[in-house]
């Protein structure tokens, strides 16, 4: 497979607080290893990988799959970076938002996470997953599941326990992501064969309007 | 079969840009400081700060959405962006702001306060006006660019004020090399921090550091009490750093400190030499609290086995905060980080050889380096022998430099003892700091071996850049496709470049040397006016043992420090002859009659109401004097705007030339893949 041979690029981002292990996280998940190297992530940095996706939605495609080429960016937690990566977040289609089971601040900090997300993601409700990791260190858990569950559900966005140390849900994490997106993708691609007058109705339509149609809404395709 | 982006995507952004287009004028941090706003044409000052808050209405408490304009030192509202005539106006003088803390009930309610500054924080005031913002950040950025308006170097502001104020301002509690917030973190990190894993990586409780924040910008210079998460108090600390209003390395520097880490390799002593020199470049302030800084982090990382913070890690972590672009936009931070990394792993690890002991500026160096204009400088109460003798004042003159500092000396020690039951816990830092200061620089080269992991550094800078020119542009699916869209992207730049230009100018900006030459002497004279005063107890006791007549006047406890040097002259002067004359007549009456003690007291009471005027009038002086500098100063960051404005005008217009470009080829590309798109 030559270097542009796909059928998207997508582009994921991962965020929350510094040391919650959003690096090693997509470590385990680019090349399968823990890296418990102590690192601090300077700035922003991107990891790739090559996936392949077999639509499995009820009026979905069958047959090939699609070659995804993923981009995945590592964005630096540090306080000095939080308004600064918002920059980047226009340009992620699915966003990987994770705190540290064992830090309750770093689970506080998802609702800031999240209102940043709302405002500076190219739409009001981009396809996050929520991820608490170091799950494997149970002794030192300060979040319960449960609470994170309810948060989770609160934003509608589905919840992971991850462990980058044991490699535990992690790439469950990021598939169920990138199922997130291509459904909205085909969501979008199904309209554009709807005929011209509904369509610009759903493109150029008021935001209000929009907001109406329930959660698919308002990032109208 | 090359298809990078569905068409779709473009369906997708449509009402997105409606959003963003919107959401511009909900978002006045990021791009609403645009060319339109209402009245700016009116008004000669350009908006500090625009934007749309909910204002609480006093009787009906319900919420109304107003545009609000931050003009001066005032905080006008309007009904809309577009509505030119003024609704009302919040006078911030004489008024604090607080954010108010939201109960989790009311998540997603950024609610602050201005309030009269002596007003009980409990009870609410007619004239206190609770605000409502749309996020967090949009919250501080208010509060922060308010503080800043109001924040005068006697208000105590610790954050977001010059680092020179802050010095300036905290010699009236003791003799600081760095301010006191700074000292406290340190002290409470090292004792229980230096082994906590992630030690100023991690960050600290949200809510309590701003609760130290506030405390401490409201004059307080709390403790931390030992329970507290010392992640808090390192995020305190970065906070401090980052809300400097011009960074450790001021603005002026930072390119070339920057410069310096490429050349920093074993094979190449220039960037050495080069950083040496601008290091040495540094403003005391900032010199003294980079090397306090980085002997600290140096004691961190000898526990980096424990703490798992190695000289790389902390470099990572407080790089940024220490050296910041004047222009923030993301991308050419993100470029910048990896060689603030480095340059502060240099500086760190070889603090030893950067910040010699032997240069550390005892606190009082701005008096030191005052010369002849410090001894015109009145020493309050210390001046009744020195001022009625001019002889003396003159041998002050001459001996200059060497008597000076002696003299400094001598005032700090006789400081130290009379404040001593306050501060004793200072007294070992501070005979620590009174180490005189030698004036040689040290032109040691300092050998530099770590060749191995440089390259690395610069072969990690080669990729990581290619990430920013290459991948970055590319990155905007969205916006290349129409000219529409490509509009709306320039425009988007601009305004964040606008933006960025108004945040400049908040910061008061000391980009005219002109202008920071000018701080600078106000801060000596600064210098010269605390330094006098803790020793005032002292001499008054001396004076009542020789002249029993007379008691001297103490400095106005009230002195300000915005006390100027001027007023202080005529000050002396005319209390130089009044009370030379008051002394000759003195003289005389004791000759003549045995009665003297009677007249002489009745003689006493017309000095001190002479004095007393005298106050009177130097004080008025005063308040004139600081208004015509507060006009001055308004002048020259008019003039630095003005000049930002071009300047950014002109960089705008470059990157709109470039984008454009980047744009078209993207659209073939585009255009390219559109043909072969599977569907």
């Amino acid at each position: 497979m030559s270097d542009g041979d796909y059928d998207y690029l997508i582009k994921f981002l991962a965020l929350g607080d510094s040391g919650v292990g959003k690096t090693t996280f997509l470590y385990q998940y680019t090349d399968a290893k823990f890296n418990s190297k102590f690192i601090t992530t300077v700035g922003i940095d991107f990891r790739e990988k090559r996936v392949v996706y077999k639509s499995n939605g009820p009026g979905g495609v069958s047959g090939r799959g699609q070659r995804i080429h993923l981009q995945l960016w590592d964005t630096a937690g540090q306080e000095r970076f939080r308004s600064l990566t918002t920059a980047f977040f226009r340009d992620a289609m699915g966003f990987l938002l994770l705190f540290d089971l064992t830090s309750e601040q770093s689970f506080l900090n998802v609702r800031n996470w999240m209102s940043q997300l709302q405002m500076h993601a190219y739409c009001e409700n981009p396809d996050i997953v929520l991820c608490g990791n170091k799950c494997d260190l149970t002794d030192q858990r300060a979040v319960k599941e449960e609470e994170a569950k309810e948060l989770a559900d609160k934003y509608g966005i589905p919840y992971f326990e991850t462990s980058a140390s044991s490699g535990q849900n992690v790439s469950q994490a990021v598939e169920v992501l990138l199922d997130l997106i291509m459904k909205r993708m085909e969501r979008c691609v199904d309209k554009s064969w709807i005929p011209e007058g509904v369509m610009q109705s759903n493109g150029h339509s008021s935001t209000e309007q929009l907001s109406n149609s329930k959660d698919q809404g308002k990032c109208s395709c | 079969m090359s298809l990078k982006l569905p068409r779709n995507w473009d369906f997708n952004l449509r009402p997105d840009a409606n959003k963003i287009a919107r959401s511009k004028s909900m978002m006045p941090a990021e791009s609403s400081s645009g060319p339109v706003h209402p009245g700016s044409a009116s008004h000669l000052e350009r908006p500090l700060k625009t934007g749309w808050l909910k204002k609480q209405r006093s009787i009906v408490k319900n919420w109304q959405m107003k545009f609000f304009v931050l003009r001066g030192s005032i905080l006008y509202y309007y009904k809309d962006d577009k509505d030119t005539a003024i609704q009302g106006s919040i006078p911030l003088q004489g008024t604090q702001v607080n954010e108010l803390l939201s109960n989790p009930d009311e998540a997603g309610k950024f609610q602050f306060e201005i309030s009269p500054v002596n007003a009980d924080r409990d009870r609410v005031y007619q004239d206190s006006h609770v605000l409502m913002a749309n996020s967090q950040n949009e919250m501080e950025e208010w509060v922060k660019t308010i503080r800043r308006v109001m924040g005068t170097p006697s208000s105590g502001v610790v954050f977001g004020q010059r680092l020179a104020d802050t010095i300036l301002y905290e010699q009236k509690f003791e003799q600081h090399q760095v301010p006191i917030l700074v000292e406290k973190c340190v002290e409470f990190i090292r004792e229980h921090g230096l082994s906590e894993e992630g030690i100023f990586r991690l960050p600290g409780q949200d809510n309590q550091v701003k609760q130290f924040r506030d405390a401490f910008d409201a004059g307080e210079r709390p403790s931390f009490p030992s329970e507290t998460d010392v992640h808090t108090v390192a995020s305190l600390f970065k906070l401090y750093l980052r809300e400097l209003p011009e960074p450790v390395i001021p603005w002026s520097q930072y390119d070339d400190f920057l410069n310096c880490s490429q050349h920093l390799n074993v094979t190449d002593m220039t960037g050495w030499e080069h950083l040496e020199k601008q290091i040495a470049l540094l403003p005391p302030e900032n010199y003294s609290l980079l090397s306090y800084i980085c002997r600290f982090l140096y004691e961190v990382q000898l526990n980096s086995s424990v703490n798992k913070m190695s000289v790389e890690n902390l470099a990572t972590v407080i790089g940024v905060n220490i050296l910041r672009p004047r222009v923030e936009d993301p991308f050419s931070i993100m470029k910048g980080t990896l060689q603030i990394q480095k340059l502060m792993t240099v500086i760190i690890s070889h603090h030893k050889e950067l910040f010699p002991k032997s240069k550390d500026i005892p606190p009082l160096s701005p008096v030191v380096k005052n010369d002849n204009k410090k001894s015109n400088v009145p020493r309050s109460s210390v001046g009744w022998d020195v001022a009625e003798d001019p002889t003396q004042s003159v041998t002050n003159n001459v001996k200059e430099g060497q008597v000076l500092s002696e003299s400094a000396e001598d005032l700090t020690s006789c400081g130290s003892a009379a404040w001593g039951e306050r501060g004793n816990d200072e007294k070992g830092s501070l005979s620590f700091k009174l180490r005189k200061r030698t004036q040689t620089l040290p032109s040691r080269r300092c050998t530099f071996s770590s060749q191995g992991e440089e390259n690395g550094c610069t072969e990690a800078t080669g990729k990581r850049v290619g990430v920013f020119s290459n991948d970055f542009w590319n990155l905007e699916p969205s916006s290349a496709s129409s000219e529409a869209d490509k509009n709306t992207l320039s425009e988007d730049i601009f305004s964040a470049l606008q933006w960025q230009n108004v945040s400049k100018c908040q910061r008061s900006s000391v980009l005219n040397k002109s202008f920071h030459s000018d701080g600078a002497e106000v801060r000596r004279h600064y210098g010269g006016t605390w330094e006098a005063q803790p020793k005032s107890p002292q001499p008054k006791m001396e004076n009542k043992s020789t002249t029993p007549n007379l008691t001297p006047v103490p400095s106005s406890p009230s002195t300000t420090s915005r006390e100027l040097l001027i007023p202080k002259l005529s000050d002396s002067g005319g209390n130089n002859i009044a009370r030379k004359d008051m002394r000759r007549s003195l003289h005389a009456e004791e000759l003549d009659t045995e009665k003297g003690e009677c007249k002489t007291a009745s003689y006493e009471i017309q000095v001190s109401s002479l004095q007393k005027k005298n106050q009177e009038l130097c004080s008025k002086v005063e308040e004139l004097e600081k208004e015509l500098m507060q006009e001055k100063q308004r002048n020259k960051e008019l003039e630095i705007r003005i000049r930002n404005m071009e300047a950014a005008h002109k960089e705008a217009e470059r990157q709109n030339q470039e984008l454009d470009k980047v744009l078209q080829s993207f659209t073939s590309q585009k255009l390219k893949g559109r043909v072969t798109m599977p569907i």
